[in-house]
């Protein structure tokens, strides 16, 4: 069979880019492993009357351009923004986010009033930053050591980007780029709790702790998002969030688009430097002179790639690449609502994002834990109840939790991820949980546990890293995947790289997707308008 | 008032008699003041030195200076001596290591000479002042033009190599290149002694750069002990001041920077004594300079919340043991004068040492780099991470359990060194700030992060020297390039004031 494109992958990015491909009108096939299409976004029933997202499980990120372009609520996506969040603290004390401004501030001054007014500063300062990035998202990253008038040109549009900030705002963000959160939240809060509630986002899915240089700019990757145009809103995606990726297969299937699930590759046949198809691990062999891989780049180039075929120093920088996977999941199916210390019972705050910390030095400790190999044993958690306002996913009375874990290792130094360790360490989660909601543990159901190495397994998500490698600045932006092949383009003719592990990175953003797409197609020769006005 | 001055200058640390010396030469009337009773500050103390063994002042510097590079710069390189768990130290001078297998002294010899290259493109900014932000001269931009060239010429490889580490950190980049062990650790001491930064640290590659960037005959990156020890370079630099025609007041403690009408008009000492200058400089760290001998009054709140924000928590900790007779290795041999011992046996370790640090306690094993005084029979100590900080307080108490710590460590290496001490000192990073002026202990008096660099060191609106208040200029370590014993602050502040003064 032959076809003008095939997609390795169907997670977010890889059905995105064959969406903008199908729609520039070549003919697309995507070829995925899985029975089902989502990679890491998807809503899998484990038990009956419960329906879990039991990857990724919320949603803010994807950037509406591409909602838009791609039509997905026309084909079934619904986001559902959800407000509010809490962080509770041992002393039976807690601080909710409320994303109505009053109500917000009359719970800061509780806290602190300097805090208050620092809240108005830190809001405005991060909401500056998001629009400084935002349109380097659906751009592809200059390399800076080129010559060629695009990446001159490219180039020169983020320097003038940059120097159009004013000096103040410049140096700020600098800061912001390299600073660590927690230095950065010193600089607007006293209150330790609130510190440590907004110091999750700069650490979720990393290897870094909240004192480490570098996790300030990770908090963006949490804030720029949107739903519905509320900035750094987020949202469920009704139905969780496989809805995203089944949208995103109707619109692939509508403009033509074939997906054949249960079809893993086995590698690429590569002749004369050119990429010629695939061959499956049922030996189906397929052709198309164009191909683009969703799989982190490792997988793509030393599992599936014969290496001859490629650049010593790629093949170096390949193999350099970090994935380091610090997060694990629980996901549980509840009798019941669960109450929470201190909290009023159907509290607004609790349809939002729960956390369970006194300060921020408690997740650096979480991060020690991990650098030595070992789950934290006292462990940052995600936790929300998207039942709450999603009755899709449980009976009606009973509720989902999705429970994301920091830090878990890939490799424990002691021992293996076997089913002791993988009931030990989602019990050091638990009993974390019970100190701040005593009935979270009778109201539990069922429960799936997610260690990196089951995320690994399963989601093909190398070393379970979330965001399929980390976002360091020694792999963002001209660095990321390889510095030299950050554009999507792999060394060998007709071979892309779209997934996450390409710039601007991880999260259910469908950027770096979109951005192969359009870098695809301008090697074919399209006409370069994918819909989107970035 | 008593005679006006062109300038006077507060600290007598190296850069603050680089700076005096710079203006003298141009004939300028200048005044050093030193709080105390001796010259070169952390470099000065012959009992008791915050920095035993230095780096070498840019040579650039000598040259305008016209000091003996050939006397400054050491008749040989110090060698360092890196214990790992057992077995012989190994042996290193710059890019040569001795004492582990052929492959790994290839892959050192490489990585320390291509770090060299890329620390030297970076390092045309050392002697540069930053560019503004908001308005850049045509002569700063140069200085980034060159440094933008400088890295082109590196080629393609070596260039995205550089754009790709030099945010991240020592630890990846070591683990990548030569692997963990003590050849790492050394590297990694290299990249985070001084600071609060692990070895896991983003950011401790530029550190290491820093360091690399270090230039003097021998070349880059060396500890270099001047002929006659740290004072012999202090006292070249306090003679260069005074041949010049300008003065040295030792035990002149400044109380007060005194301003008329946004413009620093001199300075009133701890004794009541006013003196009036047309420029004042100060050696002593931003915080130091802005809160107390300025004083906030003088500042508007934004620029006072950056100053407090400022990084500045010192780790580091000096022990000095007098030893009545210096065992031998256990390996065998004896350690020589003037040698450097490291002992951080893995980027592990010192990662370890650094969790408890971060949490205001004393590390279980402290990780730390000790050079041998034979003349005066004194191994002098610098110990990391010992935080400023401290829970429960830097008491005599925790100062010795730290004393025993390290010697617990020597002890593995040098069996029966306990019993031969016959004297020991402690110096913690709060002995450090208030005996030198350093807010927080640090020794490069800010953090040497991306965020306190080049236009943003001290902070944003602080830079290129001057301060808000007209005529007063920062010329020690928290200014522009930053910490060790360079000279390049105290010259760059310098001959800013030169420019703005029309020379």
């Amino acid at each position: 069979m032959k076809y003008d494109a095939i997609i390795v992958g169907a997670g977010h990015n890889g059905l995105t880019a064959a969406c903008f491909m199908a729609r520039a009108g070549l003919k697309t096939l995507i070829v995925e492993k899985e029975d089902h299409v989502g990679g890491a976004a998807v809503s899998l029933s484990l038990t009956p009357g419960w329906t879990y997202s039991n990857c990724s499980y919320v949603c803010s990120l994807l950037r509406p351009e591409i909602i838009r372009a791609l039509e997905l609520p026309r084909h079934g996506l619904q986001v559902i923004p959800y407000e509010g969040g809490a962080v509770f603290d041992s002393k039976g004390d807690y601080f909710a986010y409320m994303s109505d401004h009053d109500a917000l501030r009359r719970e800061l001054i509780r806290h602190s009033p300097r805090d208050a007014d620092g809240y108005e500063r830190y809001s405005r300062a991060v909401m500056r930053q998001c629009k400084f990035i935002k349109p380097l998202l659906l751009r592809t990253a200059p390399d800076p050591a080129s010559m060629k008038p695009r990446d001159i040109a490219e180039l020169l549009y983020i320097i003038k980007r940059f120097h159009n900030l004013g000096p103040s705002e410049m140096a700020e963000t600098v800061r912001f780029w390299t600073m660590s959160i927690a230095e950065y939240l010193d600089q607007y809060f006293e209150t330790p709790m609130i510190k440590a509630y907004i110091a999750g986002s700069g650490i979720i899915g990393t290897g870094l702790g909240p004192y480490s240089p570098g996790t300030a700019y990770v908090l963006l990757h949490h804030y720029m998002g949107e739903v519905d145009g509320a900035i750094g809103a987020w949202g469920f995606a009704r139905g969780g969030m496989g809805s995203i990726t089944q949208a995103m297969a109707r619109s692939f299937e509508a403009s033509g688009g074939e997906i054949r699930t249960g079809s893993g590759l086995d590698h690429f046949t590569v002749k004369d430097g050119k990429v010629r198809g695939v061959v499956l691990e049922n030996g189906d062999e397929l052709q198309a002179e164009t191909i683009v891989s969703g799989m982190d780049v490792r997988r793509t180039f030393i599992d599936h790639t014969d290496e001859k075929e490629l650049p010593q120093d790629f093949v170096k920088g390949v193999k350099r690449y970090r994935f380091r996977g610090s997060s694990g999941k629980l996901n549980v199916a509840l009798d019941g609502m669960p109450s929470f210390n201190g909290a009023p019972k159907d509290a607004s705050f609790l349809r939002g994002d729960l956390h369970f910390l006194d300060d921020m030095a408690e997740i650096e400790r979480a991060y020690d834990d991990w650098k030595d190999g070992k789950w934290s044993a006292s462990p940052y958690v995600d936790f929300l109840i998207p039942t709450q306002i999603d009755p899709t996913m449980a009976p009606p009375g009973k509720h989902y939790a999705t429970i994301f874990v920091q830090y878990a290792p890939y490799e424990l130094a002691n021992g293996e991820w076997d089913d002791t360790n993988r009931e030990a360490f989602a019990e050091t989660v638990i009993s974390k949980i019970e100190r701040h909601s005593p009935d979270f543990r009778k109201l539990i159901v069922h429960k799936e546990i997610r260690t990196p190495k089951d995320i690994e397994d399963q989601v093909g998500l190398t070393e379970g890293n979330i965001f399929q490698g980390e976002l360091t600045f020694d792999q963002l932006l001209f660095n990321r995947p390889v510095p030299g092949y950050a554009q999507y383009r792999s060394p060998i003719k007709g071979l892309y790289m779209c997934g996450s592990s390409t710039h601007p990175g991880g999260g259910v953003m469908g950027a770096p997707g979109a951005n192969a797409a359009r870098e695809v197609l301008s090697d074919l020769g399209h006409k370069i308008d994918m819909g989107m006005s970035a | 008032m008593s005679a006006r001055y062109d300038a006077i200058i507060i600290g007598a640390g190296h850069n603050g008699l680089v700076a005096a010396a710079v203006l003298a030469r141009k004939g300028k009337t200048v005044l050093v003041l030193e709080a105390r009773d001796h010259v070169g500050g952390m470099l000065g103390d012959a009992s008791f030195r915050v920095a035993p063994l230095p780096y070498a002042l840019r040579p650039e510097i000598a040259r305008v200076l016209q000091l003996d590079q050939k006397r400054l710069h050491g008749a040989k390189p110090v060698e360092t001596l890196a214990f790992g768990s057992d077995g012989p130290p190994l042996r290193i001078i710059g890019g040569h290591v001795t004492g582990t297998d052929a492959i790994t002294e290839h892959d050192y010899a490489t990585l320390h000479a291509r770090l060299g290259r890329q620390a030297q493109a970076l390092g045309v900014m050392m002697l540069q002042s930053p560019p503004g932000l908001s308005k850049a001269s045509l002569g700063e931009m140069a200085g980034l033009a060159k440094m933008a060239l400088k890295m082109r010429l590196l080629g393609k490889t070596e260039m995205r190599d550089l754009l790709r580490i030099i945010l991240s950190n020592a630890w990846d980049l070591l683990n990548d290149e030569i692997g963990d062990g003590p050849l790492a650790g050394v590297l990694a001491m290299d990249a985070t002694l001084g600071g609060a930064m692990g070895p896991r640290s983003p950011g401790t590659v530029l550190t290491l750069l820093y360091r690399m960037a270090s230039q003097s005959t021998h070349g880059h990156g060396l500890r270099v002990m001047p002929e006659g020890g740290p004072g012999a370079l202090v006292k070249a630099l306090s003679d260069c001041v005074t041949s010049a025609g300008g003065e040295i007041r030792t035990g002149a403690p400044v109380a007060k920077i005194l301003v008329d009408q946004d413009k620093a008009t001199g300075v009133r000492l701890q004794s009541g004594e006013e003196i009036a200058a047309a420029t004042v400089f100060s050696n002593a760290s931003p915080k130091v300079t802005l809160m107390t001998l300025l004083g906030v009054e003088h500042l508007d709140g934004e620029f006072v919340r950056r100053c407090r924000n400022m990084a500045s928590k010192g780790m580091v900790s000096r022990l000095d043991f007098d030893v009545a007779e210096m065992p031998s290795l256990t390996s065998g041999g004896k350690i020589e004068h003037g040698q450097r011992l490291v002992f951080a046996p893995t980027m592990q370790v010192i990662e370890t040492s650094f969790n408890a640090a971060k949490y205001g306690d004393m590390p279980e094993r402290p990780v730390f780099e000790a050079t041998y005084d034979a003349t005066a029979k004194r191994l002098c100590v610098s110990a990391q991470f010992t935080p400023h900080d401290l829970t429960g307080g830097w008491t005599d108490e925790a100062k010795s359990k730290l004393a025993n710590s390290v010697m617990a460590v020597l002890e593995e290496a040098l069996p029966g060194i306990a019993s031969a001490v016959t004297a020991s000192r402690v110096m913690s990073p709060v002995d450090i700030e208030t005996g030198y002026g350093a807010s927080g202990g640090h020794w490069h008096h800010g953090e040497l992060r991306v965020d306190q660099l080049l236009m943003l060191r001290p902070f944003d609106g602080a830079a290129q020297y001057r301060m808000p208040v007209k005529g007063l200029y920062l010329c020690g370590a928290g200014a522009h390039p930053g910490g060790d014993i360079s000279g390049a602050p105290g010259f760059n502040a310098a001959r800013t004031a030169l420019r703005d003064g029309g020379n």
